[in-house]
């Protein structure tokens, strides 16, 4: 099917008092078209900063980020190619809302309407037949009764339902999913996927799904590949992540020498 | 004398169990064998023993005979599938669990333990595989499922099963590979904090 979305080399830290904490360490990540790839690890382990770096919410420190040969957010960095370059790129560069979609577990502000939240996405980028595409993305999950209701209402089953509406709503090329489809029973989870799966395999263009979730047991029937991310690395996953017991000292663990200026610059920003 | 027996696992009695699915030949259970336990890596050809054995021991009785051994026709005898769903309704104890690295564990000396460590992440890397074969596996059987629905035929409770079986597959290849990692990090953990002490110890 051909490589939708390719992370490479991706690192990212946080200052923690005078320690630079490395979260993702030389990362390396690819998703095909009708592809769901789900990434697990433990509490704060970093797999919600991995996905916000996949959908262009953060930056990473070095390596590249590319949706369908793209690079993501290339604009950000006007200076170190030129205005002009930024400006060409800045057009054809992926765009959240529209290429790429995210949907979260957290949703938005309890009294936001069902059918504006579905709808965002698309009327960002200048739809007007927005609440009938809703309408049809809700119905296509089996959501249509939530369209005139409140976030706050809604079940947590209702709320994974709107989610992928929201999520499939356009004709995105990826779909991130944070945490949504976590927390529910095994046969609620085994629903859920084939859902998810139902909609990989109809979009047109066939789109890819990069996930994250909190267990192996749910990641394993969610998604076709699961990846852990553990002290910054990224590997297969073949079993439940680590323990999360001490949560501080696993923080500490993953403090590393990060990639200098120089090395950063030799690598790329990502961002050109 | 009869080896079958009701509280494990033997190869026998899955033989048996195909069998019971329907009359088979030797060479048609080994095949089925090999399909639906493609993970538990049984001893291939075990057919071609175990059906001539049950058969002799009366749980199987020949119908037809063929041109060679092993394509000579079995049906399970009510003796047979006595036996069978007996094993099949037993309720499996803990105590049935016999687990080769919990009783190599109890011999163990320190001298032993940076082999039982390389051993034990061989061990982790080959359920690793394995649970990545059972999650492919698991996949497929989905895919299966939605593509049914999708042409609107009817819910296939084998189908169903077989889905569960493979999700129970890959949900105790994950524990065990979890399993296996904690353990030798435990055993590492001895080594570094006692095996210089025991070094000391032994050279006086």
């Amino acid at each position: 099917m051909g490589e939708l979305l390719v992370l490479d080399g991706v690192c990212k830290g946080f200052w923690r008092g005078r320690s630079w904490l490395g979260v993702l360490k030389d990362v390396g990540l690819e998703i095909e078209r009708g592809q769901v790839v789900g990434v697990i690890s433990q509490r704060l382990g970093g797999k919600t900063t991995l996905l916000e770096i996949a959908a262009g919410m953060q930056r990473p420190d070095a390596g590249t980020v590319t949706l369908a040969g793209r690079p993501l957010e290339s604009a950000r960095q006007p200076g170190l190619r030129g205005w002009w370059a930024a400006r060409r790129e800045r057009a054809t560069a992926p765009k959240l809302g529209h290429d790429l979609v995210w949907v979260t577990r957290d949703g938005p502000r309890q009294e936001l309407e069902v059918s504006k939240y579905v709808g965002w996405p698309l009327a960002v980028h200048g739809r007007s037949d927005v609440r009938t595409l809703a309408a049809a993305a809700l119905e296509r999950v089996g959501a249509q009764d939530c369209i005139s209701r409140q976030w706050g209402e809604l079940s947590n089953w209702q709320r994974l339902l709107v989610g992928l509406a929201r999520g499939f709503a356009g004709t995105p090329q990826l779909v991130i999913i944070d945490d949504l489809l976590d927390g529910h029973t095994s046969q609620d989870t085994d629903v859920a996927s084939d859902l998810l799966h139902s909609l990989v395999e109809e979009s047109e263009p066939r789109c890819g799904v990069l996930l994250s979730a909190g267990y192996f047991d749910s990641a394993v029937v969610l998604a076709d590949e699961v990846w852990e991310v553990s002290g910054g690395k990224l590997t297969r996953a073949s079993g439940p992540p680590d323990a999360d017991e001490d949560h501080d000292e696993d923080l500490d663990d993953v403090i590393v020498n990060f990639p200098t200026a120089e090395k950063r610059g030799s690598r790329g920003t990502g961002y050109a | 004398m009869s080896t079958t027996k009701v509280g494990e696992t033997s190869q026998k009695i899955l033989c048996l169990g195909f069998v019971i699915q329907h009359e088979d030949t030797a060479q048609g259970v080994d095949r089925r064998m090999k399909r639906r336990f493609s993970s538990e890596r049984f001893t291939r050809g075990i057919a071609h023993k175990s059906l001539p054995s049950l058969a002799e021991d009366g749980f199987l009785e020949l119908v037809e005979e063929g041109t060679a051994q092993p394509l000579d026709r079995y049906r399970a005898t009510p003796k047979g599938e006595e036996l069978f769903y007996e094993w099949l309704r037993q309720t499996e104890l803990p105590p049935t669990v016999r687990d080769a690295t919990q009783c190599k564990l109890e011999f163990y000396e320190m001298a032993e333990l940076p082999e039982a460590i390389e051993s034990l992440g061989e061990q982790q890397e080959a359920f690793g595989v394995a649970t990545d074969i059972a999650h492919e596996r698991l996949q497929e059987e989905k895919r299966a499922r939605r593509e049914r629905r999708r042409r609107g035929l009817p819910t296939d409770w084998r189908l169903e099963l077989r889905i569960a079986k493979a999700k129970d597959a890959v949900k105790l290849g994950g524990m065990l590979t979890k399993r296996l990692k904690e353990l030798r990090a435990d055993l590492q953990q001895i080594l570094d904090a006692y095996n210089i002490e025991i070094g000391e110890v032994a050279g006086g």
